[in-house]
């Protein structure tokens, strides 16, 4: 599949130099592996600094598809760009803590106006951390 | 008069005419039908029950007497029992003229001496006011349940819930869900919980505390809780539970600061 008709099943916006990438409201292995593809395929082309994952639409979400959400958090931040989840539905949110994941190394905002602000402070602690030359990325 | 006792207990003891006597006379409705559910027996405490006389019913069918909800439908364990059941107990609802009537009735199959079904027999059991009761009951648990989580706005982006009485799985589940929608609904960005009014934390409640804390975490907001007591923070040390990043605070006047602190709040006072 070429990287055009990757992106063209995945609706991915870009604000500002922003990406902001929508999940569907229903989301399973294949579509989360397409999405993965396309954002990072938009990190390329656009060389943006900056990915809101908008999850707001989604209702449902086992621990296997929120690992590959955060794999792809993961594969973003090593292109360089900074990676904020946004909108977690609250049936989701206590789904997955009653499954019990770990979710200490992801961003999330509640709106997207925070996940810009989140976005901000992220970016203020990479460059602290460099000056202080602990390089490295959680 | 060996031999007499012998024939009185082949006769079930009791003559016949005594039997009768002590079925008439049992102080709860006692029914018995034929397979076509018409009505063959009904006891003096059943005839008053329904308000008629035995003369007035024999022969009609039950289901035109008592017009419960089960009747005539495949919820009926008269019929149940006709069709081969052992013997069922159910709840049901009699509507005797303008009457409604909560009964628990038992029915068992009416057997002939070679063990052929002609039959059923049921007898019920008037439990209105236990019905009234756990009605009752339901609609206290309802209100206490409303009442227990109240999410309050205290400034804009800030919401504080605070928590009176005993944390069991139940109300934490519910405080988590209360807080999740908040959360959504107002788009808070951070939470409160005030647990000053909570008596004892045990591994379970703070188990519950941290569940709640990360759930919020993961909504992208930020969870402080507060009012916790010399007491309490004794316990959850004693026990071992690290509360992990979870801000803490002794009083809720100190989260509010931490909160405003959060936020890039400033409280100035006019002078």
């Amino acid at each position: 599949m070429g990287e055009r008709s990757v992106l063209s099943m995945v609706n991915i916006q870009s604000i500002n130099g922003c990406i902001i990438a929508p999940l569907n409201s229903e989301v399973h292995d294949d579509y989360i592996e397409l999405f993965q593809r396309a954002v990072l395929e938009k990190v390329k082309l656009t060389r943006s600094k900056d990915v809101i994952i908008d999850v707001s639409a989604v209702k449902f979400l086992d621990s296997f598809t929120f690992e590959m959400l955060k794999e792809s958090a993961n594969m973003i931040s090593m292109l360089g760009a900074y990676v904020v989840f946004v909108g977690f539905q609250p049936g989701v949110a206590s789904a997955l803590i009653d499954l019990d994941v770990q979710f200490d190394n992801i961003f999330t905002a509640v709106t997207i106006e925070d996940g810009f602000e989140l976005l901000e402070y992220q970016k203020s602690i990479k460059i602290d951390d460099i000056s202080d030359e602990n390089i490295g990325y959680e | 008069m060996n031999a007499e006792k012998q024939k009185n207990s082949s006769s079930n003891q009791i003559d016949g005419n005594l039997a009768l006597q002590i079925l008439q006379q049992i102080p709860t409705p006692v029914m018995a039908v034929d397979p076509n559910l018409q009505i063959i027996f009904m006891n003096q405490a059943g005839c008053r029950f329904i308000g008629k006389n035995f003369e007035e019913i024999k022969g009609t069918h039950c289901y035109s007497i008592f017009n419960s909800t089960h009747c005539q439908t495949s919820d009926c364990r008269m019929k149940k029992v006709i069709d081969g059941g052992e013997r069922f107990t159910a709840r049901n609802q009699v509507n005797i003229d303008d009457r409604v009537i909560h009964i628990e009735y038992t029915t068992a199959p009416l057997k002939d001496d070679n063990g052929n079904i002609i039959g059923g027999i049921e007898y019920i059991l008037d439990n209105t006011e236990r019905v009234r009761q756990e009605q009752k009951l339901r609609e206290q648990n309802k209100i206490i349940m409303e009442i227990s989580t109240p999410a309050i706005k205290l400034w804009d982006r800030i919401v504080v819930i605070p928590v009176v009485g005993v944390i069991d799985s139940m109300r934490a589940q519910q405080m988590m869900d209360t807080m999740l929608k908040e959360i959504t609904q107002t788009s808070a960005k951070v939470i409160i919980l005030d647990i000053h009014g909570v008596a004892a934390v045990d591994t379970a409640v703070a188990n519950h505390l941290i569940k709640i804390a990360k759930a919020t975490k993961l909504m992208g907001c930020r969870c402080i809780i507060s009012g916790i007591s010399p007491a309490v923070a004794q316990a959850i040390v004693q026990l071992g539970i690290d509360l992990g990043d979870i801000n803490t605070n002794s009083t809720l006047e100190d989260a509010l600061s931490d909160a405003f602190a959060l936020l890039k709040f400033e409280v100035i006072s006019k002078k």
